[in-house]
């Protein structure tokens, strides 16, 4: 069943979500074609429960549509908006049709302002759910002062509201919008990383140089392997990240997932771009569609040195628990 | 392209092998200083290897009849993961219990799987590796020992060399050369069960520069041995070996080497009232890699359970592994040292010094780190 949502959902993006749509929804800051396509589709609610019209599925089984859409650059907060939709249904919420971005950094301002700090996609969001900590607010994107919170082609931005509406929809429930965000980015980066490893081995048997492809030279293959590594690896912790029988992910294993995909970007970008050269860099070729994305990923939610801290406090705080026994039983990854 | 890594879990009745194997390490190993279980699967013991066999915990992987579990690779996973947890002194029995009695189970004669596998599931026999040789490291197909057919059985002569344990093994499975010369490459390579009390063996114990001894140079003069010494079928030696391989790089002690230290290190932290934020921050992703590696080859695990031979994703996992086995004792270091005025406790200070100066050979020993990335760019199609 994995497999078939998968694979529907990259046919969809292969059709409608090619670089060409993407560079024009960057430029226009508009995606609203693109997210009825995807909205037709059904995903989106793959999360809400079945008494709620949803799939019903679990985080883990939609793993590979998450990834999926990091492959291939969506430029739409749709894993966010399915998460949403997912906690809404939960509680029997009524949810609005629109992309929704999440905001975990958010400021209260005295006079009743609120501000959310860089919020991924908010751009082509139709809403914001801000996290105010005990609960959280949807609140909508026209009606709030907007600044790009990016550079060129960025779809993040950070929102400002006088106030908050009195009519605006609230979720109730504690939730760590955080760990949710970085779980979901981290899939998306999974997905991302692999395709930068794809284009990259692809160019090094096209590129020729000294008579030969560069793929057969020593110091380019052993480049290409780390690069490798460092994505099976990724693809692995996202799946320890989306390994939850739930609509929700643990917030020990959305950290794993986000510190290690985001560590990989370092390396994976920097080769990519070395093996590509100056082709690499320009913006008619498609890397830049995804080596942008994977350091405005690595930001969001955290990187590596935010949630390596939270883990870190958790197993100092964890007294007589060997780092393999906190592997195996504090960080919960369960599979389909 | 390789076959992408997907979460696999532990299943239940191969889990429920963990309380009993770790009510009987924490007596065995009560009082043993840290940095003497630090030498984790280079701590050599063979009594208590023979008590591992007792138990049932050696040759888990075997097929009853030949005494072995009758299990599957998830079940010896689970008692690899936690011999090495514990630093236990399980090098005796290592290699046998790995590789060697796995490929005589795959490639050897019922009379050879009747002889050989009951002593490995006992801990009676141990084995060593005799790939590499003073000319042949890397470059494994360029080995020069040689058999010669005989009136007698096979005439061994040559020199291997880095064999680990060699001096304190019953058995080596050596890879030599039966026909053509060192430019046939591949082809004419055999490998052969050899009985290291045969006349005409000599081996020699190499000091390493932790002053311990455990690698050795083994000489072969006039060595006669049988026909039945013979493994698997006389010049396929280089697809058995490469099967052998996969089974050496698969299994969790490639991530494992340094989590000794890791724990001793944890633990000094856990004492602290007011841990430095650097320090909590390096041991979070820390304890991520170690998560990340541990699931990468539990998913190995499962292919070698669906009988697959993962020979790229074995590299890949090992050359990812070994790198962060090494990379713990540098970070910890430069934590440790980024502190001067913190006290550090003597046992942590003496098992980092240790783990420090073995962890070279963590990126060599099972193929370098070269080799491994040239095998995961032949499987990438790049070569």
């Amino acid at each position: 069943m994995q497999d078939m949502f998968s694979d529907a959902m990259e046919q969809l993006l292969k059709d409608r979500c090619a670089p060409s749509h993407i560079r024009r929804i960057e430029e226009s800051g508009s995606a609203e074609e693109l997210w009825r396509e995807v909205l037709a589709s059904g995903f989106a609610d793959a999360l809400v429960p079945e008494t709620g019209g949803g799939a019903g599925l679990s985080l883990a089984e939609v793993f590979p549509i998450v990834f999926v859409s990091g492959r291939h650059a969506l430029p739409l907060p749709f894993a966010q908006t399915m998460a949403v939709r997912g906690v809404c249904g939960a509680t029997s919420m009524p949810c609005p049709d629109g992309a929704i971005a999440i905001a975990s950094e958010v400021d209260r301002q005295a006079d009743g302002a609120i501000l959310c700090h860089r919020v991924p996609f908010a751009r082509v969001s139709s809403w914001v759910l801000a996290n105010l900590g005990t609960t959280a607010v949807l609140l909508p994107t026209e009606t709030a002062q907007s600044s790009l919170a990016g550079g060129r082609g960025s779809l993040d931005a950070s929102l400002r509201w006088e106030r908050i509406p009195e009519d605006a929809s609230r979720l109730t429930g504690n939730h760590d919008w955080r760990a949710i965000g970085a779980c979901l980015i981290a899939g998306l980066l999974a997905g991302a990383l692999e395709r930068v490893f794809e284009m990259t081995v692809g160019y090094a048997n096209e590129r020729t140089q000294f008579g030969k492809p560069i793929a057969k030279f020593q110091a380019i293959q052993q480049q290409i392997s780390v690069m490798a590594e460092q994505v099976f690896a990724s693809k692995m912790a996202a799946q320890i990240g989306f390994g939850s029988a739930t609509h929700l992910p643990a917030v020990s294993s959305a950290a794993v997932a986000k510190l290690r995909t985001s560590e990989a970007v370092v390396s994976v970008s920097a080769i990519a771009h070395a093996v590509h050269g100056a082709m690499g860099f320009t913006e008619e070729y498609d890397l830049q569609l995804y080596t942008r994305r994977l350091h405005e990923w690595r930001l969001s939610y955290g990187s590596e040195a935010h949630w390596g801290s939270v883990l870190g406090s958790e197993v100092a705080g964890t007294q007589g628990l060997r780092a393999i026994d906190f592997v195996r039983e504090r960080i919960p990854a369960w599979c389909v | 392209m390789i076959d992408s890594l997907t979460l696999t879990s532990i299943p239940a009745e191969d889990e429920a092998l963990r309380p009993s194997l770790r009510a009987f390490l924490d007596k065995a190993l009560e009082g043993v200083a840290a940095d003497v279980r630090a030498h984790s699967w280079m701590g050599f013991d063979a009594g208590f290897s023979r008590a591992l066999g007792e138990r049932g915990w050696l040759g888990l992987t075997f097929p009853a009849e030949y005494g072995g579990g009758g299990r599957n690779f998830f079940a010896r996973f689970v008692v690899v993961e936690e011999l090495l947890a514990a630093g236990a002194p399980v090098s005796a029995h290592w290699i046998a219990d790995r590789q060697s009695g796995p490929l005589i189970l795959k490639y050897g004669t019922e009379a050879q799987k009747r002889f050989y596998l009951p002593k490995i599931c006992k801990g009676e026999a141990f084995f060593c590796i005799g790939m590499s040789e003073p000319a042949a490291g890397s470059d494994l197909a360029s080995v020069a020992t040689r058999a010669v057919r005989t009136e007698r059985g096979w005439k061994l002569n040559g020199r291997k060399i880095w064999t680990t344990n060699a001096y304190r093994s019953h058995y080596m499975i050596a890879l030599v050369r039966t026909s053509g010369t060192a430019e046939d490459r591949h082809r004419g390579l055999s490998q052969f069960i050899v009985d290291l009390s045969l006349p005409g063996v000599t081996v020699q114990p190499i000091r390493d520069l932790t002053g311990d001894e455990h690698f050795c140079e083994v000489l072969f003069e006039d060595v006669f041995v049988s026909d039945d010494a013979l493994i698997g079928a006389e010049g396929s030696g280089w697809e058995q070996v490469t099967a052998e391989l996969a089974f050496e790089r698969s299994g969790p002690e490639r991530i494992y080497s340094s989590i000794v230290v890791l724990d001793e290190w944890i633990g000094f932290l856990r004492a602290q009232n007011d841990p430095s934020a650097s320090a909590i921050t390096l041991l979070g992703r820390m304890v991520a890699h170690l998560c990340v590696l541990r699931a990468m080859a539990i998913s190995v695990t499962g292919k070698l359970a669906r009988g697959e031979s993962p020979v790229v994703e074995a590299a890949l996992v090992k050359d990812l592994g070994t790198e962060f086995e090494q990379q713990l004792p540098l970070l910890i270091t430069e934590a440790l040292g980024g502190e001067p005025g913190r006290a550090v406790p003597l046992p942590l200070l003496k098992t980092l010094a240790y783990v420090t100066q073995i962890s070279p050979s963590f990126s060599l020993r099972g193929g370098t780190r070269e080799i491994l990335r040239g095998v995961i760019a032949r499987g990438l199609g790049l070569r």
